[in-house]
């Protein structure tokens, strides 16, 4: 396995090229809550390891600001998996999912990689699911910027279309056509609509990026791949919670 | 309690038939009672002393009925079965006889989702498109519909493969075309408003691409020559 850490201080590259880059953002507070939120996280982090056809080639996990102990144990627990093939870490100090999801962002483009998963870490996989069929479809379609991997938003409507990997429906932009659930996103999509607004809660960094991604009628379109096989693991619900870091 | 009623619909094609109906008693999980209506059109009445026999053996002889359109075509067997299907369930199985439903199935959500009534017909075969088709999700007791738009371009926002429907969708959609081929048919139905309306996926029962039912029917049958028109008993 190849290991880093802290990506924003700026390690040795990776030199993997044309893989997948998986980005999985945690919080685990103090006390119960953060427990909880912890076993959520390996539970999925299992599942993933489990049904990942061809394994991880890079996991980087975006934290924003864990108790140390519980972070640590994420962090060996998925270092034990043989099938995440390279490992990164980098921290935002409770300045919320948008600034996770950023530095995951920077981490893996720094190494070379235009096809990101964003795997949430209450999302678990339920059966075998070959992320290379999609992300070829997202490298391949340059009007696509975006392949939700997870269930749908109710009343999100769109065109049913045929890929190479499977059915998806193309989304209308209206709802929540973006959702901070499993994805594949390619580079595009933040050249056309930006990186995720900084020190909001999670509900609301997703609404905000939506509304860009709506109101702009010409950029790279959102799939939404059928069928889904993910399940939500009921945890602590975070994602009303406010950051407390200041903005960089 | 109402049984489900599937309604076979066959000709000159017993092996076809047969095999469909010992796929659907291995692997149909229904909450209700299952009723088989076959709709057959103008087979010999060996043939379809047989087939009422191979069901009868599979799902009980009680549970079983007949009827005979006598080479009027698909439409007017389908027509015929209708009329005798109603009497006997609000929820209907049209199947054709080379549709193999090939995984366990169990259908008890789709059931309850038809109960709520805006979700009038839920296909089951595979989605397929010429022109564009389009949906909305929808989640229904636990489970993501794709509901697709009745203003699509596509003509086949209603299909012919296998589904499940109520009584009173098939109501409101009427008599189909009788002296026509199957596809044909199919195709005059399906841009009727009235087929276009409340049509759904299930997105977490069955894979879009179509992994329950498979469409077996090398052997076409549809051109074969329709006989004149008669009056028929039902």
């Amino acid at each position: 396995m190849v290991w880093y850490q802290e990506a924003s201080q700026g390690e040795e590259e990776s030199g993997q090229m044309n893989g997948i880059a998986i980005i999985a953002t945690t919080y685990f507070p103090q006390g119960e809550d953060g427990q909880l939120r912890l076993e959520a996280a390996l539970e999925t982090l299992g599942s993933w390891a489990e049904h990942l056809v061809g394994g991880i080639d890079l996991l980087c996990i975006a934290d924003d600001g864990s108790e140390p102990a519980l972070h640590s144990r994420y962090v060996r627990a998925a270092s034990e998996y043989s099938v995440v093939h390279g490992m990164a870490a980098v921290t935002t100090a409770r300045r919320g999912v948008g600034a996770s999801l950023n530095a995951g962002l920077q981490c893996a483009w720094g190494r070379g990689y235009d096809v990101i998963g964003y795997f949430v870490d209450d999302w678990a996989l339920t059966a075998d699911l070959d992320l290379r069929d999609w992300a070829k479809v997202l490298t391949e379609h340059g009007s696509l910027g975006m392949i939700r991997l997870g269930p749908p938003h109710p009343f999100t409507s769109g065109a049913v279309e045929l890929f190479s990997a499977g059915w998806g429906l193309r989304l209308d932009r209206h709802g929540f056509a973006f959702g901070h659930r499993p994805a594949l996103y390619h580079k595009r999509l933040f050249d056309a609509y930006g990186l995720f607004d900084e020190g909001c809660s999670a509900l609301e960094c997703e609404r905000l990026y939506n509304e860009g991604v709506c109101a702009d009628g010409a950029g790279p379109d959102i799939i939404l791949a059928l069928p889904h096989p993910w399940r939500h693991v009921d945890s602590v619900e975070l994602s009303a919670v406010e950051p407390e870091g200041v903005l960089a | 309690m109402k049984p489900l009623c599937v309604m076979l619909l066959t000709y000159d094609r017993f092996d076809y038939a047969e095999r469909t109906l010992e796929a659907l008693r291995e692997n149909l999980q229904s909450p209700v009672p299952v009723h088989i209506h076959i709709a057959d059109d103008g087979d010999p009445p060996d043939y379809r002393g047989n087939l009422v026999g191979v069901a009868a053996a599979l799902f009980g002889s009680e549970a079983v009925s007949i009827t005979n359109s006598e080479r009027r075509g698909y439409g007017a067997s389908y027509n015929l079965a209708t009329m005798a299907a109603h009497t006997i369930s609000d929820i209907l199985l049209p199947l054709e006889d080379d549709w193999v439903l090939t995984r366990p199935l169990d259908i008890a959500p789709m059931i309850e989702t038809l109960g709520d009534g805006d979700i009038r017909c839920i296909r089951m075969g595979y989605i397929g498109y010429t022109q564009t088709l389009r949906g909305e999700f929808a989640y229904r007791h636990g489970n993501h519909y794709l509901l697709f738009d009745s203003a699509s371009e596509e003509p086949h926002v209603f299909a012919g493969g296998p589904r499940l429907e109520t009584k009173e969708f098939e109501v409101a959609v009427g008599l189909w075309p009788e002296m026509m081929a199957a596809g044909a048919t199919e195709f005059e139905v399906a841009h009727r408003p009235e087929a276009r309306q409340g049509i759904a996926w299930p997105l977490d029962l069955i894979a879009p691409r179509g992994d329950a039912f498979a469409h077996i029917g090398t052997r076409v049958v549809k051109d074969a020559p329709l006989g004149q028109v008669q009056e028929v008993a039902v």
